[in-house]
């Protein structure tokens, strides 16, 4: 008899049976047998369960530190592929001596990225070139199209240092699209660039600007911002471009500030005054630039920032940010 | 059967295609980090669709677009100006919001680009 119900009839009947119940106490002792068998099973199961946790837990506490590791190198690594592309840009202090005022905002959206600027030798007639570049992507790829492009150029320039950015942007095209193995039907690649160059005279004191996809702001004292569409042309890609890009030389005032952006402030996410997800959109950028209180390099730039920020809101930054600003001549 | 649908996650945007009916949709926002992985499948399908001579009507209902998947949609569009050019019905519906100009403009500067496919712009309120 099951030990339990022992001691029970010992308490409540003095351990005497009473007649005809005997039957009943025999399916209650039964039952009493039965549950601790099932009480063991389910004290068996548990245990098991909880073995296998604990092994399922060691085991992610496992991955995780793997994962760790393998984040770390890799953010390791591109910590210092940061600062790679941090040597390739130009020495602002060294560029800076041929403008009356020179700004550069440089953001890539993951550390490196696919923008930079870059600046041509000085041409023996005194001309130089000041190069916004957005290439396709954005992080480690990015960067890599950076590269290839600003050697690209370097190659070009160095060819004749005085060349019209016109055909620089072409031959910019044509380089980069041999120097990526595109196919036509995009099978092996699909990358390329926008790209901007102002041509800085200043002897005639006029730049020329020519652009694929990089408008160029013009910014006066007065608070008149003149924006000059760029060409609708990508550069490198696959489908090649059915046009040349238009360039054109502008007369520039002491203390007139041109502006070149990639398109990350200019396309960046943000809530529109009725509520939906949309674009700054290059009608607000212009209308910052008016309305920005200093109109210098540096005061322009911050106010950019500052109103792309607000306009973001808690939307992430979808792309790489750089934004050129520069008085080519002073008074 | 031969209908795709892909659900839209935060850097891609929701596709769906039928076959039958020929018309495509692409909507939401476009920044994947690989943009040929996630449009190569559906070029392939397009392709597909445009040598079985199915007349395709494609509509563009997005917000925001990467200069990687810009670079995908010419390539599209490229293929599918020839297939146009060889008798194939190809239609593009680009919707933008009334105020957005820079969305407006891609999708002129790809009329123009693609004479051959037949571009209806669709301007819509808040």
């Amino acid at each position: 008899m099951h030990r339990l119900l022992e001691r029970q009839l010992k308490k409540y009947l003095k351990g005497e049976i009473p007649e005809g119940l005997a039957p009943f106490l025999s399916a209650v002792d039964a039952a009493y047998s039965d549950m601790d068998h099932d009480k063991k099973f389910i004290e068996k199961t548990l245990e098991i369960s909880l073995k296998e946790l604990d092994a399922l837990n060691i085991n992610l506490q496992h991955q995780q530190k793997e994962l760790e590791g393998a984040l770390s190198v890799i953010l390791d690594s591109i910590d210092y592929a940061t600062r790679l592309q941090q040597g390739q840009l130009p020495d602002i202090s060294l560029v800076k001596k041929r403008f009356a005022e020179l700004e550069v905002y440089w953001q890539p959206r993951d550390q490196i990225g696919g923008d930079f600027w870059w600046v041509s030798p000085v041409s023996p007639s005194g001309k130089f070139n000041i190069i916004a570049v957005d290439c396709t992507g954005h992080g480690v790829p990015g960067a890599m199209l950076a590269l290839l492009a600003s050697n690209l150029l370097g190659r070009i320039y160095s060819v004749r240092a005085d060349r019209d950015p016109a055909e620089v942007l072409m031959k910019l095209d044509e380089l980069m699209r041999l120097g990526l193995n595109q196919k036509s039907d995009g099978s092996a690649g699909n990358d390329g660039c926008d790209a901007a160059i102002v041509q800085v005279d200043p002897n005639s004191q006029t730049i020329t600007y020519s652009g694929c996809g990089i408008d160029l702001y013009s910014v006066h004292q007065s608070g008149l911002v003149e924006k000059h569409a760029s060409s609708n042309i990508s550069l490198g890609y696959p489908v090649m471009p059915n046009k040349t890009p238009e360039q054109i030389v502008l007369n520039v005032e002491p203390n007139q500030i041109l502006l070149l952006s990639s398109d990350g402030a200019l396309d960046q996410i943000g809530i529109s005054p009725t509520g939906r997800k949309m674009s700054l959109g290059s009608t607000r950028f212009k209308n910052i630039l008016e309305q920005a209180p200093l109109k210098n390099c540096h005061g322009l730039i911050e106010e950019i920032i500052k109103e792309m920020n607000l306009w973001r809101g808690s939307e992430q930054v979808r792309d790489d940010l750089m934004i050129l600003a520069f008085a080519p001549f002073a008074l | 059967m031969n209908d795709m649908q892909i659900k839209a996650t935060e850097r891609t945007p929701e596709f769906t295609l039928n076959s039958t009916t020929g018309e495509l949709i692409f909507s939401g926002e476009s920044y994947p980090e690989n943009a040929i992985s996630f449009y190569k499948p559906i070029l392939e399908k397009i392709e597909s669709l445009c040598q079985s001579k199915t007349d395709l009507l494609i509509r563009f209902e997005l917000i925001y677009m990467n200069s990687s998947t810009l670079g995908m949609f010419r390539n599209m569009m490229n293929m599918m100006n020839t297939y146009a050019q060889q008798g194939n019905t190809i239609s593009v519906v680009w919707q933008f919001f009334h105020d957005d100009d820079d969305m407006r403009e891609i999708g002129e500067d790809f009329q123009e680009l693609f004479s051959s496919i037949q571009f209806r712009f669709q301007p819509i309120a808040d």
